[in-house]
């Protein structure tokens, strides 16, 4: 059976620190009855790196920019196994040696996909060039190692994608929203053209719409409870 | 486009983009969840790429023997007892 376990987390740079407190004190004393000796800063000695390997163990839960829509997603392939870095540039590994070139992914320089379940890697992609058992993005990866380097989960990789880059494209976005966005692009127009007055305007509108959309997915009014040392 | 009345369409879509990003700090449209696994003794995990707002981290048995994923808190300052390759 599963035992408790207590973790916290910090950010450092762009990694996520995770700690695990290390309920193991000395003399035979229980989670209950700590010691003395177990608070204060001595206490703080208690956390610790992950004591155990734990498969699937942390869960990131997160937003992302919609600047692209995933026509189908029936149209996915999960065959890539590994991934590493060649000239800079992240490059995918089917070691089924599926060809990502011919159909149904029909993948080549320029063509986009879209990557879920694949860690750090996560999101939109541009193809450089595709073949037998490999896809070259145009994404950078700097690891210095040439060796291949497997996914921890395997990932799903979605080739029918509508990129955001033409004016007949539409925004996955709700109607109210787009409003928002209207705004925020009359504003950086205006910062272009040195009307700092109308640019403070329209960025002002862009974040009351956008905060009233998303306050009125809450209902009745937010309450605020302070204490008596709050001035 | 129309509305803004611009036809340099790559600027504009850069700004639109822009927008998309900006908007999604404010009030989170488009949301993922993606799982890690935990490495014994390694600290320190990347994030994914596409992230633009973290709105929870959750571990898995975190104060419960039921294999429950759990928001985990955030430390204020860090442990003192820093991470094996010493980080």
């Amino acid at each position: 059976m599963a035992t408790s376990k207590e973790y916290a987390y910090y950010i450092k740079g762009n990694k996520l620190a995770i700690v695990q407190k290390d309920w193991t004190f000395s003399g035979g004393q229980t989670i209950t009855q700590p010691g003395l000796n177990d608070v204060g800063q001595t206490g703080a000695l208690l956390w610790k790196s992950p004591k155990d390997s734990v498969a699937d163990g942390l869960e990131i839960q997160y937003a992302y920019s919609p600047s692209y829509f995933i026509n189908e997603t029936d149209k996915v392939d999960t065959q890539i196994d590994t991934y590493v870095s060649t000239g800079g540039l992240l490059k995918l590994i089917d070691n089924g040696d599926n060809d990502y070139s011919a159909s149904p992914e029909s993948l080549s320089d320029g063509s986009y996909i879209v990557l879920r379940s694949a860690g750090k890697w996560n999101g939109l992609h541009k193809v450089k060039a595709a073949g037998a058992g490999y896809i070259t993005l145009y994404t950078k990866c700097s690891d210095s190692s040439t060796v291949q380097q497997a996914f921890e989960e395997t990932p799903s990789l979605y080739y029918n994608i509508n990129q955001l880059d033409s004016e007949t494209d539409e925004l996955d976005i709700p109607r109210y929203l787009a409003n928002a966005v209207v705004y925020y692009v009359k504003a950086k127009y205006a910062e272009d053209a040195g009307e700092l007055e109308m640019r403070e305007f329209f960025m002002r509108e862009f974040r009351r719409t956008a905060e009233k959309y998303q306050s009125g997915k809450q209902m009745g009014s937010r309450i605020i409870q302070g204490f008596p040392l709050i001035r | 486009m129309e509305r803004v009345g611009v036809t340099d369409t790559n600027r504009a879509i850069a700004y639109i983009k822009d927008a998309l990003e900006e908007m999604n700090i404010i009030t989170e449209t488009h949301v993922a969840t993606e799982r890690f696994d935990i490495t014994k003794d390694q600290r320190f995990y990347d994030f994914p790429n596409d992230m633009i707002k973290v709105l929870d981290i959750r571990c898995k048995n975190q104060l419960n023997a039921d294999d429950e994923y759990r928001g985990i808190p955030r430390m204020i300052g860090e442990p003192v007892r820093k991470d094996a390759d010493g980080n």
